[in-house]
């Protein structure tokens, strides 16, 4: 900005005042512009505009005291600090030192594309071609990727599976009256049309979709396969045009940014064998009781990491569900979690804490307010094909009120949840319509949570209202009583806080590690935990328990094991007895939510186990039968309430006891009660 | 070239003799103790004292271990829980990173748990292969103190 121009625009000459005045006036003005800037900088502009703000109180000051006015003066200060650069085009420089074009030219002399690793802007690489072009009698075309850019970020999805020949440089022929050459072409370079190519050089790339930390989406082209994880790539981001139809009839030229990746390198580090594996674990000091509190916490600020308390084997359970490998003989599929339960209950706040660890970018899915579409792929008109939130998401995807998106309507049900029946098997599949075709495969395991509206409140009314064979690719958690009771009790007593986190990145290729191998357990075993419970699960949930839930019992186990071995340095990852326990504690507790609302029916039926039946007592009525068991299997009414006065209130313990009875759990005998197994342990 | 011959041999020390004091340990191990104590059943748990100096020959730590009541008997020859607020095997397992909850612990959790051990002497009986006994000097942790991070290194001054 110029001095003068502020002198000028004051019009000191036609102000109504007297000649003294008038130079006191200026001599005040220039004193208060001296430090005006003519850079353009953010610095200089920053301080421009300091300096014009105690011009405007000198302009208010002058106006109220000698009546004069500068209105051009107030117009330009207003304008200056009225606007804002929102981006610039800053001319790249386009020369190279010549002895590099040389030594470019002396080493490539065919049709290819090459790797450069300097970082050369896009009129430098179009310089490195012609300079090629040139210099041989060939007349090669060379397309460089240098490696300028880096952003990092996630690939979201393939564009493509298998490897695309995309053309990169073409050569033109111009013809003129007088004569005829030839002129090398880029990507990203407008060819003037009706031109005549008369040759091209094209290379084989992988194509990605890859979103940036900062949000900006771009088509990634990489001649090695990557992973839909995170990267930092690094390479040249050439823009081209890309039209975007924004009504009924307009369009909206707009620049879509293709990345040419020099090096891609991964944020996980990867780990390859079990060594490597316990390694990074002593370096993490990760135990038992440490990933416990990880799986559970949530990170609010730097040191700060608060304590979201759940049962134990609920938090074995998610562990599993993160650390298990798919399983399956043709096509294997992870197990994914449904969980209901009651608002307030903790569901929410859990899956934020676990997305804070997954590392994904895609936020958790609002049910209340999504569509099957979101999570499919979709085809639109005016845009390219979707994937859908399942396929874009990697490793883990979180919808909450899961039930909201998929309508509760007989008619609609199979139509509606059928969708994702592919997709939830991690099948690869190719989805199109009459608007474009997409492949998609999903990687991600989902954990779903929802409210149980319409009447799904129990197991049975779950399976009359949807398509079973949806309902059996997930593990369905109802929660238990047990589990609302602590979560309702930790409310009460306030926050933890710890200070102990793990690095998100560092979590992930434990994580990846640990679902790349199989553990080794026993089938047969697992196959005698699963027909036990089918003998109480009615006609309407058999069917839906006998399709996938062995599969689901699999992936648990595998799970299980490896959460063990974790903590416990072991390197064998085979079950152990404690395992097996582990496994039937969660499994039984699981089913046992299914039936909340009609528990007591299995408590009370005769043709049941009471082995089985047992399996359903409420944790207090446990506590009392143990309690029993370790005092001799036999004891007087009044002893037994006096072990349990410190655990339990008498009102509730007759309860339990009533409870008990009518079961068959426990007897009356000559003045004792008496354990079902009293007999067996005599 | 004739040599003389001596019958005399070294006492092959079984077990662990350390300087006392304060160590840097991780929880290696934790087994139930075989035979049964005055009071109830024990846990052993089994230190890495991470001391570069007293690494083995193939790279291992020095181990050494502690013994807390896991169940005390009672009158009537059951068991209850010895895992109580202010008894020991609380306290250790305290020291190793617990929050002491009604949910139950499970040892295993603690595997890797880092923690600041005192180590004391003690004596023992050892009969050698001739029915020669002797008492020995071999080491025991007597304390499990939490570790904190970043603890100022101790060094020894050599007074000439």
């Amino acid at each position: 900005m110029d001095k003068n121009i502020l002198i000028n625009l004051a019009r000191f000459k036609e102000q109504p005042i007297e000649e003294d005045l008038k130079i006191e006036l200026e001599g005040n003005l220039n004193k208060l512009i001296y430090r005006i800037n003519e850079a353009t900088t953010d610095k200089a502009v920053r301080e421009n505009i300091e300096t014009l703000e105690l011009v405007e109180n000198w302009i208010e000051r002058t106006t109220a005291k000698h009546d004069i006015e500068f209105p051009d003066l107030v117009a330009f200060i207003e304008g200056y600090k009225g606007s804002s650069t929102v981006s610039q085009s800053i001319k790249e420089t386009s020369t190279l030192p010549t002895a590099m074009l040389k030594s470019l030219a002396s080493r490539h002399s065919e049709n290819s594309v090459i790797k450069i690793n300097s970082k050369l802007n896009f009129s430098q690489i179009k310089l490195v071609t012609k300079e090629i072009f040139e210099e041989h009698n060939n007349q090669p075309l060379v397309f460089s990727i240098p490696r300028t850019h880096s952003i990092p970020g996630k690939i979201i999805g393939e564009i493509s599976q298998r490897k695309v020949k995309i053309p990169v440089a073409w050569k033109i022929k111009i013809k003129t009256k007088e004569d005829e050459y030839f002129i090398p072409y880029l990507f990203g370079e407008r060819i003037p049309p009706r031109s005549n190519i008369v040759d091209e050089v094209s290379g084989e790339f992988y194509l990605y979709r890859f979103l940036s930390k900062d949000n900006a989406e771009y088509a990634v082209v990489s001649t090695d396969e990557l992973k839909l994880d995170d990267y930092t790539l690094e390479g040249l981001s050439i823009d081209v045009e890309d039209i975007k139809i924004i009504g009924d009839a307009h369009k909206l030229i707009n620049k879509y940014a293709v990345f040419f990746v020099h090096t891609a390198t991964s944020h996980i580090i990867e780990i390859k064998n079990h060594d490597q594996l316990f390694t990074k674990v002593s370096k993490l000091k990760l135990t038992g009781n440490k990933l416990y509190q990880y799986i559970c916490s949530h990170k609010i600020g730097e040191n700060k990491v608060q304590i979201l308390e759940h049962p134990k084997w609920f938090v074995k359970l998610t562990s599993a569900f993160l650390f298990h490998r798919k399983k399956g003989k043709i096509c294997p599929y992870p197990m994914h979690i449904l969980w209901i339960a009651d608002r307030g209950t903790g569901k929410t706040t859990y899956m934020e804490s676990l997305h804070q660890k997954s590392g994904e970018i895609q936020e958790i899915i609002a049910g209340s307010t999504s569509t099957v579409k979101y999570l499919v792929p979709s085809f639109k008109e005016t845009n390219k094909p979707e994937m859908g939130a399942l396929a874009k998401s990697s490793r883990l995807c979180f919808v909450d009120e899961f039930f909201r998106i998929v309508r509760v309507n007989n008619k609609d049900k199979e139509d509606e949840c059928g969708r994702m029946n592919d997709l939830l098997e991690h099948k690869d599949r190719m989805a199109g319509s009459g608007q474009g075709r997409i492949r998609t495969t999903m990687t991600a395991r989902l954990l779903a949570s929802t409210n149980p509206i319409a009447g799904t409140n129990n197991i049975v009314n779950l399976v009359d209202k949807f398509d079973d064979a949806f309902l059996s690719r997930f593990m369905i958690y109802y929660q238990t009583d047990e589990h609302i009771k602590l979560i309702n009790q930790k409310k009460k007593e306030g926050d933890v806080f710890i200070k102990d986190w793990i690095p998100v990145n560092e979590f992930l290729s434990v994580q990846d590690y640990l679902q790349s191998f199989d553990a080794v357990y026993d089938f047969p075993r697992l196959v005698e935990l699963f027909d036990k419970f089918t003998s109480f699960l009615g006609e309407t949930v058999i069917g839906m328990y006998e399709a996938r839930y062995l599969h689901h019992m699999e992936c648990l186990m595998d799970g299980i094991i490896k959460t063990r071995c974790l903590s416990t340095r072991d390197k064998s990852f085979t079950a152990t007895e404690e395992d097996y326990q582990d496994l039937e504690l969660i499994w039984s507790t699981m089913i046992k939510g299914w039936f909340k609302q009609n528990i007591d029916e299995i408590l009370r039926n005769d043709s049941l186990p009471i082995e089985t039946r047992e399996k359903f007592l409420p944790e207090e009525a446990l506590f009392i039968l143990r309690k029993l068991a370790k005092t001799g299997y036999k004891v007087k009414p009044g002893e037994l309430k006096e072990k349990c006065r410190m655990e339990m209130h008498p009102s509730k313990l007759n309860f339990y006891l009533s409870l008990l009875h009518q079961g068959d759990f426990i007897k009356e005998r000559d003045g004792y009660i008496v354990h079902y197994q009293w007999e067996a342990s005599e | 070239m004739k040599m003389d011959v001596s019958d005399k041999v070294a006492t092959p020390q079984k077990r662990p003799n350390i300087k006392k004091g304060f160590y840097h340990a991780r929880l290696a191990e934790v087994k139930p103790k075989k035979a049964e104590s005055k009071y109830g059943k024990k846990a052993v748990l089994l230190f890495d004292i991470l001391d570069e100096k007293l690494k083995d020959n193939e790279g291992k730590y020095l181990q050494l271990a502690t013994e807390v009541y896991s169940e005390y008997k009672q009158e009537n020859g059951s068991y209850r829980t010895a895992v109580t607020p202010n008894s020991k095997i609380t306290k250790v397992f305290q020291a190793l990173g617990w929050k002491f909850s009604t949910q139950g612990l499970d040892t295993n959790d603690f595997i890797g748990a880092e923690a600041e051990v005192l180590v004391q002497d003690y004596d023992y009986d050892f009969t050698d292969e001739n029915n020669k006994t002797e008492t020995l000097k071999a080491s025991t942790i007597d304390d499990v103190n939490p570790w904190e991070d970043a603890q100022p290194s101790v060094t020894e001054e050599v007074v000439k």
